[in-house]
């Protein structure tokens, strides 16, 4: 039913406890990971360095009302999403992406203004 | 005290408040002393049971919302709150405050009436101001009865229908609510502001975390009854509502009544905000895009017809008055069908008076009940003559889910 530009995969619940913050090569062939933190208003970290390739993003929403969890291309193109991340809930979603700088952002209304905004710069 | 003392109001009105606290103290079992003091300081419905024990019994669990929301009386949708249908059962016309739905986007803003301010401006006015709230209360106001209804109230329904949820809290029928509104009509602030002949538009703007706003077309600004509010059924406008002040915009969706207001744009161009381009719209496949929103904008609440029962509840058998109320976003309800053998014959429900415009009206049927399971219809026609159908497009984000519901009860 959904207009999505992207693949929209299903929010998948596990233990939040320990989210991941920094980046970690999990080992040869498995995607790197990125954590984030979505709270009111916030995207924490704000500023992420990864190498190119499949990433691995783990979006875990320690605020009390629903997020969700867009990534935008340079030049605006969406190439992933989570659609709604309840609170204590954890979205995960994996992309492969070329070297350049994206942006991460909540796409309910107000909330990137507000300040539900981060960067990706992804290097060679 | 003699009898005759009472005729005196004065003497009356003290000797029943002694009479209160010395009741109200000896039942929670603390002094009299005690009691004001815990009433003074506001802890005195929490801390004493007999006051107010059942809205007392349960705090939010965070600090998103204000008011206590008791199960009993709401259903918890995450950062929202519901209100169960059955508990409308024994009250009268207007929802009372404590009853009434939250929906916010946000936490509930906490505004000081002492410092707020409302800004109109744009380029729709010719001379852009500030009113203080003192200001504000001293403009010419009305009172009003008028629904104020969340657009994805009823949302849930939409996955009995197509098998799939709609984006957004799941809904039942509890996201509305009807008070007696009280404020100044908006035009009598856009007037002092110098309203131009060219005004296209009109956008309030919370003071909320992600200052929620949503424009409305100047036609609409100005009708009689579109108010900037400041008392809900004859009090203060409590927090969760939108105090200091919110706007009332009759019959339009929810979040068109924006709450704790600070500042009005007024345009002579169009004007756009996320709630009327990225949400609060019609995306589906029977809705096209319409730039730069992404389908068509919500304006008005469809009809619907709500039963006070409790959902999946239990009615004992015998004769019993089945009640409910119907509502239309564009005009008084002219007739209300309810069927009890799942769509096989209707019965015509009884209106009750007050049926007002954009509020509701309250029905009721005689109902033999004999054991079973049953799956209770109502069905609502409006003025216009828009009758509730039996199933609704689709859309992604859940709104205006306006058909006939099946309402599931057991007769015991």
């Amino acid at each position: 039913m959904t207009r999505r530009i992207a693949v929209t995969v299903p929010i998948v619940a596990f233990l939040a406890a320990g989210a991941l913050f920094a980046l970690a090569r999990s080992g040869a062939g498995a995607p790197r990971s990125v954590g984030l933190i979505e709270k009111e208003f916030l995207f924490t970290p704000k500023d992420i360095v990864v190498g190119m390739g499949g990433i691995a993003f783990v979006v875990d929403n320690q605020g009390e009302i629903d997020h969700n969890f867009v990534l935008e291309a340079p030049g605006g193109k969406t190439v992933a999403q989570i659609d709604t991340i309840a609170p204590g809930q954890t979205g995960r979603v994996t992309a492969t992406l070329p070297p350049g700088t994206y942006t991460m952002y909540c796409s309910l209304p107000g909330h990137r203004d507000a300040g539900m905004v981060a960067t990706l710069r992804v290097g060679p | 005290m003699r009898g005759e003392d009472l005729l005196d109001e004065q003497v009356y009105g003290q000797a029943r408040t002694d009479q209160f606290v010395h009741a109200q103290a000896r039942a929670a079992g603390v002094s009299r002393r005690r009691f004001l003091e815990l009433a003074a300081a506001g802890a005195g419905a929490a801390a004493i049971g007999g006051l107010r024990p059942r809205a007392a019994s349960a705090q939010a669990p965070s600090d998103l919302i204000v008011k206590p929301t008791p199960p009993e009386f709401f259903n918890e949708l995450g950062s929202n709150r519901e209100m169960r249908w059955e508990v409308m059962y024994s009250r009268g016309y207007v929802v009372p405050n404590e009853l009434f739905f939250v929906r916010n986007h946000s936490r509930t803003a906490r505004l000081d009436a002492a410092t707020w301010r409302l800004r109109v401006e744009g380029s729709g006015v010719e001379e852009p101001r500030e009113f203080t709230y003192d200001e504000i209360l001293g403009l010419p106001s009305v009172s009003v009865m008028r629904f104020i209804e969340c657009a994805g109230n009823g949302r849930s329904f939409f996955e009995a229908s197509y098998g799939n949820k709609a984006q957004g809290g799941q809904w039942k029928l509890g996201a509305i609510g009807v008070a007696e509104w009280t404020g100044v009509p908006l035009r009598e602030v856009l007037d002092r502001a110098g309203l131009r002949r060219s005004a296209q538009d009109v956008m309030p703007e919370g003071l909320d975390e992600l200052k929620v706003r949503r424009p409305m077309p100047i036609a609409k600004a100005l009708a009689d009854d579109t108010l900037l509010v400041y008392a809900m059924n004859g009090q203060t406008l409590p927090m969760d509502h939108g105090f200091p002040l919110r706007v009332l915009v009759p019959g339009w969706i929810g979040v068109a009544n924006i709450k704790w207001v600070g500042r009005i744009e007024v345009s002579e161009q169009p004007l756009f905000s996320a709630w009327n381009t990225e949400s609060y719209i019609l995306v589906g496949p029977q809705y096209k895009r319409n730039p730069p929103a992404k389908g068509p904008a919500l304006t008005h609440q469809n009809v619907k017809s709500a039963f006070e029962l409790p959902w999946n509840g239990e009615v004992l058998a015998g004769r019993t008055l089945l009640r409910g109320r119907s509502w239309s976003g564009e005009g008084k309800i002219s007739k209300v069908e309810v069927s009890l053998d799942r769509e096989i014959t209707w019965q015509t429900a009884r209106l009750r008076e007050p049926n007002i415009p954009r509020a509701w009206v309250r029905w009721d049927l005689d109902w033999d009940a004999q054991p079973g399971d049953y799956s209770l219809r109502a069905r609502a026609t409006d003025e216009r003559g828009t009758r509730q159908p039996v199933i609704v497009p689709w859309n992604d984000q859940g709104y205006l889910y306006g058909a006939v519901v099946k309402h599931p009860v057991t007769v015991r």
